[in-house]
């Protein structure tokens, strides 16, 4: 594997000059997008493909405790040479850092499977546009009121090789595929909009049909206006709703960089009680098949999985090498990096789990409520309090059990350890959203100004 | 350079495109992030690649690469051609806006060139903002970042045009965090311009750092912003968020075409009260969202969107714009070599009027006076926006009072426009990175003090 030799290769440059202990990332990267937009009122029969093939190799010194970084996109011998010597400068002038125990040990992976499709290799590019073509038309016939259809398939493989000076050196390939369909619709005036979308590793896991029918039926329930009543109520978040909050209102909170730094409102909850007694949140790297499955995480360290709350008790937060040496502890293969970038913690899978209940039933035991698909603003969450004030958009009404029509212009307001807190009942429709593998879940008390 | 792009978009036209643009660029960066006086990470990089757009018979192909040997290139012309004539297959007609052939050689005037300048005088500096957070107060935590770029840019065109832009700006950015008996406020603040490492001088971080530490400590004070519908009146900062999330992003061209944009079919209509002129204007010099020429050729300007209230005009590129006869106004912007340009945003702002502060406020028996951005989002199909302000007061009987936290607002764009009921003279902008379609592309709002009746605030009280 080339990419192996590239990162061993420059481990080895940096030890020659001077580096106590170095470790480097090498990726390469395929991505081919293809997009259609068909627009009944302008006529438009829009058609696009885009093609990206990229590559680098991101370098991390460390010379006694001081710890620099740098990358190259050209990665011949020279530039390889340039970066290192360029970094180990970098590196050579740094204040140390006395929190900075080590790199990570070399530990035997987990052998992953499920992750790399090589039909993704070679995409069925003029099979696609025959997809999207028919999708458009039985999307846009569906609904007299609907506009525009726009449509997209994403295909990306790639290839990671990871080797650090202490003996880690490991490689893997991994596929991804994404389609789409969105919607923008007006009736009478009242413009609305409808979309769902698709992940999966593999080429026919992904389901196109699946996102043409969610997205036609949110969008037509959005043709009827419902009004609510303001205060405290049931709010049932979707999984793609819940992706965003959770991303800046429980990730951030997680991250052991924030709990470290006192910044967290998780910070010091370890052992405590911080959510409904039902709700058990897992973070697993080597969950079957997931978007953030693969053998190692982006330092090298093995995939674990995690347990975060367990019946609503805090039992851990994520960490990189960094974060878990300085506590005396392992690191939860949580690093995440690009080789533009120097290392942070992400989320692997987080799945969320509890008894499921059928959806219908999650829907139908709500007399008055909220159900959310979406929500704009999550970013504004203030982490140390866990305060949150967002726009739910799109949300529906529910009244005795049915979905009436959607709710324009709602915001929802309190903070995330009251949620985790309210958390009721999951639905049965899990589904991954970006990190998140969960379903539709509901809370009680939650307060919503209209 | 020049010559190997040329010859790609020769081929191209050869082997039957209607339309090759090749881009090349290299830059240089670095970014440098600093908390609580350590630095966490000090990383320069350095990336060449080239971007290959072609036009087949109303379809549209692209590939990006970098790996630059003719080779690779050749092939990546290849993909794009491949990928276009598959587009074309089930498409509409695309007939291009003209625009002149311009062959020219721009660039920001810099003293101190950045990837010259040590890195050791770069974490000096962020170092020294960093450290005048903390002096403010003994309460204070500090979050800094810097990040530098200088890139050298080629757009050739198969239709002769080759420009070639030299660019180099420095961002800055920093967050306080003010903590006390459990409780965190935090306050950020952000400066970023057009030029060399000599701009660094101007650029004042250290009295910034400060003023945003001293804001976070306040905050502590404040109270939690009330829920329900409000005046309110945002300052300069605030009003650009809402020029650019709110208004900025539904005259997007590209979204008007496709359905996406509540503005779709208004031009000539009214769209705001008499109050709101809204500008978008690449020219504006040094500022943080200026171009020379966007990534198709076309010549940056200033555009106005809004008069008195009245739709003048939409962003474009030259795909939108030949689509709704229009002129292509350079709004083509593209990340990065690993992107194809989309219609973008430069400097946003509303133009000021002609009352004070104080006349705004006089009329307005309970509201809120809200200031500084913390990012908004906008759904421009439905005219759904949101945004945060870093800090609120209420104005009770046309004077300010109590001090407001965690304040956030949401409204419709076009009710939001007509309610404008005054606009300033002072002016503030302040720069942003925008995020749309998965690129990030560098841009400024602005604006004066703005009222606006019957806004949507959500609060926790």
């Amino acid at each position: 594997m080339e990419l192996l030799e590239i990162v061993k290769k420059t481990i080895n440059t940096a030890q020659r000059m001077g580096a106590s202990q170095a470790d480097a990332i090498a990726m390469r990267r395929h991505e081919i997008s293809i997009h259609g937009t068909n627009d009944k009122i302008g006529g438009l029969r829009e058609r696009r493909a885009e093609s990206e093939i990229s590559k680098g190799l991101g370098v991390r010194i460390v010379i006694k405790k001081s710890l620099a970084y740098g990358y190259t996109t050209v990665l011949d011998e020279n530039s390889i040479i340039d970066i290192v010597k360029r970094t180990v400068k970098i590196a050579e002038r740094k204040k140390p850092d006395e929190d900075f125990k080590t790199l990570p040990k070399p530990k035997k992976p987990p052998i992953v499977e499920g992750i790399f499709d090589k039909k993704i290799v070679n995409p069925p590019i003029e099979e696609t546009f025959e997809i999207l073509r028919k999708n458009l038309e039985e999307t846009m016939e569906a609904n007299e009121y609907f506009n525009t259809v726009r449509a997209g398939y994403t295909f990306i493989w790639g290839e990671t090789a990871i080797a650090n000076t202490l003996g880690i050196e490991e490689g893997y390939r991994e596929s991804a595929v994404a389609a789409s369909i969105y919607i923008v619709g007006e009736k009478n005036g009242l413009r609305i909009s409808g979309w769902e979308s698709d992940a999966k590793r593999s080429l026919n896991e992904v389901s196109i049909d699946y996102c043409r029918k969610e997205a036609i039926k949110y969008a037509e329930k959005a043709l009827t206006i419902a009004k609510i009543n303001g205060g405290e109520m049931t709010v049932i978040f979707q999984p793609s709703a819940l992706t965003s909050l959770m991303n800046y209102a429980f990730i951030r909170a997680i991250d052991a960089y924030n709990v470290q730094e006192g910044k967290s409102y998780l910070a010091n909850k370890l052992g405590k009680e911080v959510a409904a007694e039902k709700l058990t949140i897992i973070d697993d790297g080597l969950y079957s098949k997931g978007l953030r499955t693969s053998p190692i995480d982006d330092e090298g360290t093995p995939s674990q999985r995690t347990i975060i709350v367990e019946n609503g008790v805090l039992k851990s937060y994520i960490y990189d090498s960094y974060t878990a040496y300085k506590e005396g502890r392992e690191s939860t293969g949580n690093a995440s990096r690009s080789f533009r970038s120097s290392v942070t913690i992400s989320p692997r899978n987080q799945i969320v789990q509890g008894e499921e209940t059928k959806i219908d039933e999650l829907i139908g035991d709500v007399k008055e409520g909220l159900l959310v698909r979406g929500v704009m603003g999550a970013h504004s969450t203030n982490i140390a309090t866990g305060a949150f004030s967002i726009v739910a958009s799109p949300a529906y009404a529910i009244r005795k059990g049915e979905i009436i029509g959607q709710v324009k212009g709602c915001m929802i307001a309190g903070t995330f350890a009251d949620i985790l807190k309210n958390y009721e009942a999951q639905g049965d429709d899990k589904v991954q959203k970006g990190f998140l593998i969960a379903p539709s879940i509901r809370f009680r008390k939650v307060r919503v100004t209209v | 350079m020049k010559d190997l792009l040329s010859y790609l978009t020769e081929k191209g036209e050869k082997e039957g495109a209607d339309y090759v643009e090749a881009r090349y660029q290299r830059f240089y960066t670095t970014r440098i992030e600093v908390r609580d006086g350590r630095v966490i990470s000090a990383l320069p990089g350095i990336e060449r690649g080239v971007a290959i757009r072609v036009l087949y018979k109303g379809g549209w192909g692209f590939a990006t690469t970098n790996e630059i040997e003719k080779e690779t290139l050749n092939k990546a012309l290849k993909t794009a051609i491949k990928m276009a004539k598959q587009s074309s297959l089930d498409t509409g007609e695309v007939k291009l806006a003209p625009t002149p052939i311009v062959e020219d050689e721009v660039e920001i005037k810099v003293e101190k060139p950045l990837e010259e300048t040590p890195i050791e005088e770069k974490i000096k500096f962020i170092l020294q903002a960093d450290k005048s957070a903390r002096e403010a107060s003994p309460i204070i935590k500090s979050t800094s970042n810097y990040q530098d770029y200088s890139e050298r840019k080629i757009i050739c065109t198969s239709s002769g045009t080759q420009i070639e832009i030299k660019n180099s700006w420095i961002f800055w950015g920093m967050w306080a965090y003010a903590s006390e008996a459990g409780l965190i406020q935090s306050y950020r603040d952000r400066f970023a311009m057009l030029g060399g490492f000599e701009i660094t001088e101007k650029m004042n971080v250290e009295e910034r750092s400060r003023r945003a530490a001293e804001k976070a400590v306040e905050l502590l004070k404040a109270k939690p912003a009330p829920g329900g519908r409000f005046t309110v009146i945002v300052d300069g900062v605030l009003a650009g968020l809402i020029a650019h999330e709110a208004i900025g992003h539904a005259s997007e061209a590209d979204g008007v075409l496709r359905g996406t944009s509540i503005l779709r079919g208004k031009l000539g209509e009214r769209v705001g009260s008499k109050h709101v002129t809204l500008i978008d204007d690449a020219i504006l010099a040094g500022k943080f969202g200026m171009d020379f020429y966007d990534d198709e050729g076309v010549k940056a300007q200033r555009k106005i969107l809004i008069q008195n209230g009245i739709l003048k005009g939409y962003l474009t590129n030259r795909e939108a714009a030949g689509k709704l006869n229009l002129p292509a106004t350079g709004n083509a912007r593209a990340q990065d070599y690993r992107y194809p340009p989309i219609v973008r945003m430069t400097n946003t702002y509303f133009k000021p009027g002609d009352m004070s502060l104080e006349e705004l406020l006089e009329d307005v028996k309970m509201g809120i006076y809200a200031k500084g951005g913390r990012g908004g989002q906008v759904n421009p199909a439905e005219g759904v926006f949101q945004f945060g302000a870093q800090e609120a007061y209420l104005i009770k009987n046309g004077e300010i009072a109590e001090h407001l936290r965690d304040f956030s607002m949401s409204g419709f764009i076009l009710q939001t426009l007509k309610n404008v009921t005054g606009v300033a003279k002072d002016f503030d902008i302040y720069p942003s990175f925008c995020g749309k379609g998965g690129q990030s592309m560098r841009t400024t709002c602005g604006g004066p003090h703005i009222r606006i009746e019957g806004m949507i605030v959500g609060g926790k009280a």
